[in-house]
């Protein structure tokens, strides 16, 4: 495989994984409900830079 | 955040949500009501354990949730019905075209109640809560209480911690009748596979019959595996009647979110809360996670270079473990094991009519190890260091490009190296063959011994050793079988202190069900895409991590500046060799909500400005080499001068947990009155005791020491306001007798504190000085460690590999220092006040990047920029003559800070100086969330206790030139007309705020904050 299909394949695994993650989270509408009685926004605005704190990475040759 | 309970049992969230004011939308008594039923619940889960569970914020939350569910469901159906479906209209409105619309709720959607909580977060913690949460709020029993598992190790797994948690459970018998089956109340666990196998075996059907009644179901990873679609049919023949509590930590993985997915829409409906993987990680828990993966067209000298990696780095790992073994000890972190797991259940399969074993692969790399043939280790150690490993990531750079700093930094050759991970990992002094020893005293294991070593390093831990061993026999490669018929298991060992077993090898079956903290390295082979969910498993345990004070978390997320090489035993490495699944892997983590992208990062220094560290600015910081703990015991006693408030009024319910188990008494009103001293043979001292004892432990009090008998002194001498029911301080029964045994824990638990704090305070001002401000301060030193050249400060940024841009932006900023330190650009949000003692004064606003120390929130920076604002303006009129210098005070470790227990660090320090007088003033713009009366508000009337430090540190530091005065204020978050509600007597007005030194960030006709600050004196 040529390095700029495998590239492209691991791209578009990770924009669907995680815009999955993000549209689900979209959909817990109880969570959001019990979420705002507490004064809060549903999804919880969530940093992206959180998961930056730590180190985690994932490499495929 | 602080967790857990406060000496008048009130959570520290309550706190705070109390302090979150008008935005919460519930009652103030039902918040009340939730807390204490919180607390009960979980004072009746810690009644039988040794050491009590503490709720971790986002489990407290969770069980919050759960409570406003379950109140309303069984107190308020047909109104929370309405109020869903309310809700549901309006956020379907509000929705742009195109976006998934919510579905409404009908009145069976509400029986049912979802928890997405991540591996390692407590579902079992939050299914006992539930469990007692339901048992409240239900006004009948339920007729059967089921829990149903994924697998039959968990299930046993389960019924042990039922019992822990003070809940009765047993097996569940499709045989026997299984109405009223073990007696109500009874969680009855089976393993949903199990439900599975009856059906299709048409043997004995599942006894639906059995469940009907009201029922209350626990699911835990129903969706998982093959028992999905069964538990759905089987869920749905229960009918409408039972109650059903579902916990997974995979959601992600089950829900498709698709627009018209009938499942999403039903969890959707169902979820209660979500502490994903995502949010555990993000908040710290868990080890990281370095996962690199060599493709199935490597070739086999790219396999044992990936394998010659995988061991320089978990030599690494054990050599710090080893040669930092001090330092370490406070963070619990075990020492480091290296495991292999294949892909097949046994050790020898076939692929296309040839034998094969992953596990052979394994020993023969060792073997290649052990003997160096042509000094190939040696040279290929080489390559791994300089970083020339030959294989590249995607975008063409080494894998090992950057790593292994520690090893380099040690100034041994790639041969010295060598020799001593043949001391470290194989336990010898020179190469050799590797020996293959069966144990005959435990089958299935595989000792692995170097050459004229004593000791094992490794072992091999299969089913079939025999078939195994004949594979060995018949390989070329020269490792020696041998017979051990002294030793006893190995695997057993693993986890004791003094195992000298480096390398565990197996195929994954005997891994099921394994726990270690120990697992640092994990290879992987051959692992296809079936054995996905097995490895997710292994994932998921291998990523624990007990950590400091056991919270579970990094060190990083505990600690501004941990050791640095702490990182390497705190992250997972898993070398993956034609490991197909990895890329469904890493989807899987996406799904979660992980980014598995490697962040770059860089390190920015700060520019100090010079001049104003010449201006003679100071700050007190203790004496070099004094600490409180170490240096000052203390005997607890009978002082008039320690002053302690309990108010039991407030307090709906109570609870006592004894032998007859939970007794609850209710609570209404109250005065203030003492408790009679004839009373106080009523108390228990002796439990007394034992909860203060506790309590001293939980707060970190090591050189307090409580004597039993000064207990019922205190109370009859002590100086203690408690405002409580005539059935309290007299009581007439049982439970009331427990309300007396309540107020007296309170009141001693508050003397412990005020007792502590006073004896502390008299101490600091024996052992403060104040030292004259410079660049080692630990407030502009920060990160200073981790730089090898300089000596300024350094920001720590972190961003995305794949924000090329915002990196070379960066980059291009870093070097240009008048605009990084003059401007305020949006690649890096900052802010520009050339008073503050250095530059730039970075914002915690951009979702790309995260800085070390982390930028100012924005309660923060509205104080950073008002204070500009007001400069501005001011400096040449009302400050004329006035100098102003600021610096963020930075936390624990680094900062100035008050009140040791509970950490208090202001966040600014400010200076106004003139010709003769220097004035301090710590500035905590942050929260006045937990106090309720300003007399026991310790932060708050810090400013009241600054003069006589000042004036106590004055008399010993030398070669003061100047007038030196302390002062504090609390900027509140919380907006005045909720706070002055709750706060003290109700009747506060701003100006009373004021006065005790409590602002409101507001500059408006009369009320400038900013100038209250500057004009106290």
């Amino acid at each position: 495989m040529s390095r700029t299909r495998r590239q492209s394949a691991a791209t578009a695994s990770n924009a669907g994984g995680l815009a999955r993650y993000v549209r689900l989270e979209n959909r817990l509408v109880l969570l959001a409900r019990l979420n705002s009685l507490l004064g809060y926004k549903s999804p919880k605005v969530w940093p992206r830079a959180l998961m930056l704190r730590g180190g985690a990475s994932f490499i495929i040759t | 955040m602080a967790e857990g309970f406060d000496a008048e049992r009130r959570s520290f969230l309550y706190h705070h949500l109390k302090g979150r004011g008008g935005i919460v939308k519930l009652q103030a008594e039902d918040l009340e009501r939730y807390d204490a039923n919180i607390y009960s619940h979980l004072a009746a889960m810690n009644r039988g354990r040794t050491e009590p569970i503490t709720l971790r914020y986002f489990q407290y939350l969770a069980a919050l949730y759960a409570e406003i569910f379950l109140d309303r469901y069984f107190n308020h159906r047909a109104q929370m019905l309405a109020d869903l479906k309310s809700f549901v209209r309006e956020r379907n409105a509000a929705k742009i075209p195109g976006e998934p619309l919510d579905e409404e709720f009908i009145e069976s959607d509400l029986n049912k109640l979802a928890c997405w909580m991540a591996t390692g977060s407590g579902k079992t913690l939050l299914l006992h809560l539930n469990y007692y949460q339901f048992m409240h709020y239900a006004r009948m029993q339920s007729d059967n209480i089921l829990l149903t598992t994924p697998n039959e190790g968990l299930s046993e797994q389960h019924l042990r911690e039922l019992v822990a948690s003070g809940i009765p459970g047993r097996r569940f018998d499709l045989h026997s009748d299984g109405l009223f089956s073990g007696g109500r109340n009874v969680v009855q666990v089976i393993e949903i596979t199990k439900l599975v196998e009856e059906k299709r075996g048409g043997g004995v059907s599942v006894p639906v019959e059995a469940f009907e009644g009201n029922n209350l179901i626990f699911v835990d990873e129903g969706h998982k595996g093959s028992g999905g679609e069964t538990w759905r049919r089987y869920r749905e023949a229960l009918g409408e009647t039972g109650f059903t509590f579902e916990y997974s930590a995979t959601f992600g993985q089950a829900l498709s979110a698709a627009r018209n997915d009938p499942l999403t829409a039903e969890y959707g409906k169902a979820i209660y809360f979500d502490y994903s993987y995502r949010y555990f990680y993000g908040d710290g828990f868990g080890k990281d996670f370095r996962i690199l993966n060599l493709q199935e067209e490597s070739r086999r000298e790219q396999t044992e270079m990936l394998l010659l990696g995988n061991l320089l780095s978990f030599y690494e790992q054990l050599r710090i473990y080893q040669e930092r073994a001090d330092e370490l000890r406070p963070y619990n972190l075990e020492k480091p094991l290296w495991i292999f797991v294949g892909s097949t259940v046994n050790a020898v399969y076939s692929e296309n009519r040839v034998k094969r074993s992953d596990v052979l692969t394994v020993a023969r790399f060792l073997h290649h190890v052990l003997k160096n043939k042509d000094e190939w280790v040696i040279q290929g150690i080489q390559k791994l260091l300089e970083g020339k490993s030959g294989l590249t990531t995607q975008d063409g750079s080494d894998i090992f490009a950057g790593r292994f700093a520690t090893l380099r930094d040690t100034g041994l050759s790639a041969s010295e190296l060598y020799a001593d991970i043949l001391v470290r990992i194989f336990h010898a002094q020179a190469g050799g063959s590797l020996h293959l020893c069966d144990i005959r005293s435990s089958a299935g294991e595989l000792g692995l011994k170097a050459s004229g070593a004593d000791d094992y390093f490794g072992l091999i831990y299969i089913g079939d050793t025999a078939e195994f061993k004949k594979l060995v026999e018949n390989d070329r490669a020269g490792i020696v079988l041998e017979e051990d018929v002294l030793s006893g298991s190995l695997f057993e060992e693993l986890n004791r202190r003094d195992s000298k077993t480096n390398i565990l090898i197996g195929a994954k079956k005997f891994m099921e069900g394994w726990n270690s903290w120990r697992v640092s390295t994990m290879g992987l082979l051959n692992i296809g895409r079936k054995e996905g969910s097995q490895i997710i498993q292994l994932f998921g345990r291998g990523v624990r991590l007990r950590g400091k004070h056991n919270s579970l978390k990094r060190s990083t997320a505990l600690e501004e500046s941990p050791p640095p090489w702490i990182k390497l035993l705190e992250t997972l490495n898993i070398f993956a060799v034609r490991a197909n699944y990895m890329a469904q892997f890493r989807d899987y983590l996406e799904r979660e909500g992980v980014e598995t992208e490697e962040p770059v990062e860089l390190q920015l220094s700060i520019w100090t400005n010079e001049q104003f560290l010449k201006r003679g600015l100071v700050v007190p910081r203790l004496e070099e080499g004094h600490e409180f703990k170490h240096e000052s015991i203390l005997l607890l006693e009978v002082d008039p001068a320690v002053r302690v408030a309990v108010d039991l009024s407030v307090k709906a319910q109570t609870i006592e947990s004894g032998a007859a188990g939970l007794q609850a008494a209710e609570l209404r009103g109250g005065t203030v009155r003492p408790i009679p001293p004839d009373k106080l043979t009523l108390v228990d001292w002796e439990q007394v005791y034992l909860d203060l004892l506790a309590y001293k432990e939980r707060k970190g009090l090591q050189n307090l020491v409580i004597r039993p008998e000064v207990l019922p002194d205190i109370i009859k001498k002590g100086n203690y306001t408690l405002v409580a029911d005539e059935a309290v301080t007299g009581p007439r029964s049982f439970a009331e007798r427990s309300l007396l045994q309540e107020a007296v824990t309170r009141i001693l638990r508050k003397y412990i504190d005020g007792f502590y704090r006073q004896r502390r305070e008299k101490w600091e001002k024996q052992h403060l000085v104040y030292k004259t401000l410079d660049k080692n301060d630990l407030n502009l030193a920060f990160n200073r460690e981790l730089v090898r050249e300089g000596s300024e400060g350094t920001y720590i940024l972190k961003i995305r590999k794949s924000e090329a841009e915002l990196i070379k932006a960066i980059v291009k900023l870093r070097a240009d220092l008048d605009r990084l330190c003059k401007q305020e650009t949006a690649e890096l949000p900052r802010l520009y006040f050339d008073r503050h003692l250095y530059l730039p004064l970075l914002l915690e606003k951009s979702d790309k990047l995260s800085a070390v120390p982390p930028g100012l929130a924005d309660s923060e920076a509205k104080f950073v920029k008002d204070l500009k604002e007001y400069w501005e303006k001011e400096k040449d009129k009302s400050l004329q003559g006035k100098e102003l210098f600021l610096l963020r005070n930075l936390s624990r470790g680094k900062g100035v800070g008050f009140f040791e227990e509970s950490g208090f660090y202001p966040d600014f320090i400010l200076w106004v100086i003139d010709r003769q007088s220097q004035r301090l003033v710590f500035i905590e713009p942050h929260g006045m969330l937990h106090a309720k009366a300003y007399i026991y508000d310790e932060k708050a009337r810090l400013h009241e206790r600054l003069p006589g430090l000042a004036k106590a540190i004055a008399q010993r530091s030398k070669n003061l030139k100047k007038e030196i005065t302390l002062d504090s204020f609390i900027i509140s978050a919380t907006p005045y007309n909720d706070l002055y509600q709750y706060y003290d007597d109700g009747t506060w007005d701003m100006k009373k705020f004021a006065e005790k030194h409590i602002l409101f960030p507001q500059r408006c006709g009369e009320y400038d904050y900013i100038r209250i600050i500057l004009s106290a004196s």
